[in-house]
């Protein structure tokens, strides 16, 4: 009898290691929105590495609402995710959420969009939208010869990236008094409502020498209304990304700027931090910039969409 | 008579609960506690006037920086540059010397000998900014930096003091032909190194009569 138990409970031993073996471990992707293909890229190519390391990978859009990404981490945290890879909507508003998965116990690794903390998230891999929209500005003046009146197209407001790449870029043009700036509206990184602020921003001035756009759908949004009213020709178009239309457009001399962003290695690198912090690794730097390349006309030859050749 | 002495007890015992459970201190005094802002200026001129010049002293001269990434770019890169982030860009401190070919608004075309050949390099007079000092200098480690924009502030006013300081006197005296001996840092992208297009953020400038 003795004997027989032994038996049984190795058995039974045998299979549980056997079922843990098999069970995969789970990171979550979240996103602020896959309504633009920029984060579309971003969250697959984040979802990609972690399969590629040996992660089961789910995907979760919060659809650029805060409560929504909120549901999206209560149930990350009950389903038992080990990890999360996440790109917020909202600088402050994602802090509570980062903060309860952290006392959860599971690592969070932001991609892309900083949040307004410095201890809840365990690392940050962040573009240098302050750098690349210097770069920028630097090209802009240049193009403008110092001088000439613009309009600036900024992003969602409460997203820390907005206000790094107009930071950045008025670090550089506010250095120039005949640069004037006409209006400053924001178009909430979306293309339609860029075009519509343009459409109503250039019934007010019609007379402008250049767009600055935090980010490249607005940028396109901008160049069609620009079109519409006749004006692509004369107004320069700078955006901010590397998003396809806009490679596109800068080869065909409609865009005459962009900030090359490179979502594949900040989701790759939040994907290895994962599997690292995983595997027992702790000490990670809080934010790790990724450099923001300028491409023109000049240089697009070096480009594809979302990266370098 | 003992009813007034146990409401007074009580009032007593009342008053030192309330005097320690509340403490008054000066709004001015909590906002300086909460809100401790990152001096951009005092570090960076403290960088600029005491750890800056040693690194300048062994500066790589730019002739010998070109050969070395020619032949051996890793080499290159791992010895001579730094970059605070991820990314294709890296920055070097180099030193060079040649004459001045032409001035522009923006900037001064030097002749640099190279070898038994000639190459020009920029420097520029106009556009001081981005991170090429702050990176080339590798004096600021990414990690003492949890706020991104302390970063950033640190680049502007290390560009502050080339723009308002080192250039104004420079850009008044310097002529044609003179013989100008450069340090400063340099960006390289690379995977797309275009020696002809470098351009030289300076740090020290000296015309050489």
């Amino acid at each position: 009898m003795p004997y027989f138990l032994l038996l049984l409970s190795c058995f039974f031993i045998q299979c549980k290691s056997k079922s843990s073996a098999e069970k995969k471990h789970k990171v979550a992707i979240v996103v602020s929105t896959l309504n633009n293909p920029w984060f579309v890229f971003l969250a697959n190519t984040a979802a990609e590495k972690a399969k590629s390391l040996g992660y089961d990978a789910k995907i979760f859009d919060s659809q650029n609402n805060t409560a929504l990404e909120s549901d999206h981490f209560e149930n990350i945290i009950v389903a038992g995710f080990e990890a999360i890879l996440f790109n917020s909507t909202d600088a402050d508003g994602s802090v509570a959420n980062v903060l309860k998965a952290k006392v959860a116990g599971i690592p969070v690794f932001c991609m892309d969009r900083e949040i307004n903390s410095n201890t809840a998230a365990t690392s940050q891999i962040l573009s240098d939208s302050y750098s690349g929209s210097v770069a920028i500005a630097k090209y802009f003046t240049q193009q403008l010869n110092k001088k000439g009146n613009y309009v600036e197209i900024l992003g969602i407001v409460g997203d820390n990236n907005t206000w790094a790449r107009s930071k950045g870029f008025h670090s550089v043009v506010d250095n120039y008094p005949e640069l004037k700036m006409v209006a400053q509206q924001s178009a909430d990184f979306d293309r339609n409502k860029a075009m519509e602020v343009m459409e109503s921003i250039l019934q007010a001035h019609p007379d402008i020498d250049a767009v600055f756009c935090g980010n490249d759908g607005m940028a396109m949004g901008a160049y069609q209304a620009l079109v519409s009213s006749g004006k692509a020709d004369k107004v320069k178009v700078f955006g901010f990304d590397g998003a396809e239309d806009v490679i596109t457009a800068i080869n065909e001399n409609k865009v005459a700027a962009t900030g090359m962003q490179f979502p594949k290695v900040m989701a790759e690198t939040a994907a290895q931090f994962a599997d690292e912090y995983i595997k027992g690794r702790r000490d990670f730097p809080q934010k790790i910039p990724v450099a923001v390349e300028l491409v023109t006309f000049k240089n697009i030859q070096d480009y594809i969409a979302y990266g370098k050749k | 008579m003992n009813r007034y002495v146990k409401y007074l007890l009580l009032i007593v015992v009342i008053g030192l609960v309330a005097y320690k459970s509340v403490y008054v201190k000066k709004l001015s005094g909590m906002k300086v506690a909460t809100d401790e802002k990152f001096d951009a200026f005092a570090f960076s001129k403290k960088l600029w006037e005491e750890k800056l010049p040693a690194k300048l002293d062994s500066s790589v001269e730019l002739t010998k920086f070109i050969k070395v990434a020619q032949a051996n770019p890793p080499d290159a890169f791992s010895k001579y540059t730094n970059a605070l982030g991820i990314g294709n860009y890296r920055y070097a401190l180099i030193k060079a010397e040649g004459i001045v070919t032409v001035i522009n608004d923006d900037d001064i075309t030097l002749q640099v000998k190279l070898g038994d050949s000639l190459m020009t390099a920029k420097i520029a007079t106009e556009f001081i900014y981005g991170n090429a000092i702050r990176d080339a200098s590798g004096l600021v480690d990414v990690k003492d930096f949890p706020k991104t924009m302390d970063l950033n502030n640190i680049s502007e006013e290390l560009n502050k003091v080339v723009r308002k300081s080192l250039l104004p006197p420079f850009k008044a005296a310097v002529r044609k032909g003179d013989k100008v001996i450069v340090t400063g840092a340099i960006e390289i992208h690379k995977e797309h190194i275009k020696w002809n297009e470098l351009e030289i953020i300076p740090v020290q400038l000296q015309i050489v009569q």
